[in-house]
């Protein structure tokens, strides 16, 4: 295999931990957070969402008219894979100084602080179903006492989610030890558009976001594909935006 | 000591009939049958596994990726092989401040000529199966390969 620029800073980045050079480390890491995935899955706080989201989307409907989630039931949590884990924390360390500091804690089991090793994603028909849908879930993480932020996003690039972080307890299982630890869990809340816009660009987003990009170098130049996934996930926004007021407008006159 | 003789030594980790259905291919398309295996060693979440395995021929060096999907292997020259580098270690599991376990690791690059090309092993276990593993490797694949 070639040794690539990647496996360089990871040895940089093994400094901070010394269990990153042991033989096997990342596919373990990997491998546990494929674990805690199920478990959190499995678990009694995404149990207890499951129970109340029929409750939920008959709130939603009552108040709208509109069904509340694409899927009939909610998405299992995934986990991030070896190499997901090995980019993210190379593009972190690259762009953020603080980051190099907050990556590992120095005692506990080596799990790098990352908040999406293991996440799932609901996907919402309406744009006011996310923001209802955030509300609900982030209710019941605080009142299971789960819950760490719940995160807006919204950026140039054109991403809009809401992201809500709760924190799961684990153990890091290692050569047939097992440390209880405590991880930190991504819900990420967006429209059926804005996911689709993410899984078409994301490839794009992929290639490119390991170079630092000036806006400049793609808002003027409509033959860029940041160009184009960029200003659509403006426009999708916009159009899921411009859904909602159609829906209230059209329920409005079949009322009157 | 043959091939054969070499795998049931990895039984620990693979039924011998599992690892000699997963290296059929590998063997077959080997231009010439192997002399000796190094296995590369790793902890997992329950201990140790193998995750490659080295067929060392006269002229080649094929790797077998046992856990890949889809299942991979390659060739490379053996004569490309110029640097043989080693790093010994240990590393001890604890418990708060109690020691349940030290390892002692090892990592071995053989590094080839072609474009920056490392073949990586490495090594889990205790003193003297990790002596054992270096000197099967250095049996297998001398330092003067590199001359």
């Amino acid at each position: 295999m070639a040794k690539s620029a990647k496996e360089d800073l990871l040895q940089i980045i093994a400094s901070k931990r010394d269990e990153l050079r042991l033989p096997g480390y990342w596919e373990n890491l990997a491998e546990n957070c494929h674990s805690w995935a199920g478990e959190l899955s499995a678990g009694p706080f995404w149990r207890r969402a499951e129970s109340d989201l029929s409750q939920w989307r008959t709130e939603y409907l009552n108040a709208t008219g509109a069904i509340l989630l694409g899927s009939s039931e909610l998405p299992p949590f995934a986990s991030k894979s070896r190499a997901g884990i090995q980019d993210k924390i190379c593009r972190n360390w690259k762009r953020i100084p603080e980051f190099h500091d907050r990556l590992f804690s120095p005692s506990g089991p080596p799990i790098p602080n990352l908040s999406d090793l293991v996440r799932t994603r609901l996907t919402c028909p309406y744009i006011d179903g996310v923001q209802f849908l955030a509300n609900k879930v982030e209710s019941l993480a605080k009142e299971c006492g789960v819950l760490i932020s719940r995160i807006p996003q919204g950026n140039l690039q054109g991403y809009f989610a809401q992201h809500i972080g709760i924190r799961q307890s684990v153990f890091f299982r290692l050569a047939g030890h097992a440390t209880a630890a405590e991880i930190e869990c991504e819900i990420q809340i967006a429209t059926t558009l804005a996911t689709r816009m993410w899984d078409a660009s994301h490839p794009v987003y992929e290639t490119t976001r390991e170079e630092e990009i000036d806006s400049h170098d793609w808002q003027w130049d409509p033959n860029n594909p940041r160009f184009i996934s960029n200003q659509l996930g403006h426009m999708l926004h916009l159009a899921d935006g411009l859904l909602v007021q159609l829906r209230a407008s059209l329920r409005k006159q079949s009322k009157s | 000591m043959t091939i054969e003789t070499q795998l049931e030594k990895l039984t620990t980790f693979f039924p011998l009939d599992r690892l000699k259905e997963l290296l059929k291919a590998p063997l077959h398309f080997m231009p010439e049958p192997p002399n000796n295996v190094v296995p590369s060693l790793e902890l997992a979440g329950d201990g140790r596994v193998v995750r490659r395995l080295i067929l060392i021929s006269e002229r080649y060096l094929c790797e077998v990726h046992l856990g890949a999907s889809p299942f991979a292997f390659d060739y490379i020259d053996k004569a490309t092989v110029k640097s043989y580098r080693f790093r010994l270690w240990t590393h001890e599991i604890k418990e708060g401040e109690t020691s349940k376990q030290v390892y002692h690791l090892a990592q071995v690059d053989w590094v080839h000529t072609h474009f920056g090309y490392v073949t990586q092993l490495s090594f889990v276990g205790s003193l003297e199966e990790r002596d054992e593993w270096l000197a099967n490797m250095i049996r297998s694949m001398p330092v003067t390969t590199i001359l």
